[in-house]
């Protein structure tokens, strides 16, 4: 059985792996709860869910309006896509 | 009864270093509507030019939209777009183009394409804004996955996050879309 890390993400970026997908769609709902109320609390929750799936093997880029503003983004996260 | 097609693509991202002199919009996904009546036309609803310049360019833009600070945005003529979104699919991107269609009855398929050409011409200016946390929006502020509905149009996902929104169209029944 594969691991959670060699799931393959089918075409066009859509996940099969529902691990990914309850955690991105967590993503969607904190960047919308930041937006809305901008604390440091929601903020380190965002983090820690993007930590987390990275630690699982999640390397896509993210949409734009699931991530926050560039400072809030973990450094674990930017640095997979710095050329 | 006559048909309006919703159109709508996921975006590269804005991190992707390979996309990075692409269009906006291609970046950052989009929703758009095709007219039976005029089907070589895709029509999406964006922030204005002008309030990308008046941001200072497209990602101070992004910045304050992930804010909340909302932009003013209009109906413009997007399909070269969705045609290059089209393209970047077919070698490899994840912008593959998606397509669901719904019959309406020929009074409202007319007074919703008044109401666009109205809007359009004139360019009139609405607000945009990224959704909050159940993908909804604040009153008077849409984006292009749910402005189509603010004009008549049936959408396919009350989400406004275009990922989410696109993932929802696919399970009822969208098809690939091709120019």
């Amino acid at each position: 059985m594969a691991s959670i890390a060699t799931v393959e993400v089918v075409r066009y970026g859509f996940s099969d792996n529902p691990v990914y997908d309850r955690l991105v769609h967590q993503l969607g709902y904190l960047a919308g709860a930041w937006r809305e109320e901008k604390t440091d609390e929601l903020a380190e929750q965002y983090q820690t869910v993007l930590r987390t799936l990275i630690i699982l093997g999640f390397d896509e880029p993210l949409d734009v309006d699931v991530e926050l503003p560039d400072d809030l983004m973990p450094v674990e996260y930017t640095s997979l896509f710095t050329e | 009864m006559k048909k309006i097609s919703i159109i709508a693509f996921r975006g590269t991202s804005f991190r992707d270093p390979k996309y990075k002199t692409e269009n906006a919009l291609i970046r950052a996904g989009h929703v758009g509507w095709i007219f039976e009546d005029e089907p070589d036309v895709i029509y999406g609803f964006h922030p204005t030019n002008k309030a990308v310049e008046e941001a200072g360019g497209v990602d101070q833009l992004i910045l304050l939209l992930k804010g909340k600070k909302r932009q003013p945005g209009s109906i413009q003529d997007d399909t070269a777009v969705f045609v290059r979104a089209y393209q970047l699919a077919q070698a490899g991107a994840r912008t593959q183009v998606y397509e669901i269609t719904y019959n309406l009855i020929e009074d409202e398929y007319d007074a919703i394409y008044a109401r666009v050409m109205t809007l359009y011409e004139t360019q009139a200016e609405m607000w945009y804004n990224f959704p909050k946390r159940d993908g909804t929006f604040e009153k008077n502020e849409s984006n292009c996955a749910i402005f189509p509905s603010l004009i008549g149009i049936p959408i396919p996902s009350l989400n406004g996050l275009v990922g989410e929104y696109i993932q929802e169209m696919r399970q009822k029944g969208a098809t690939e879309w091709h120019p």
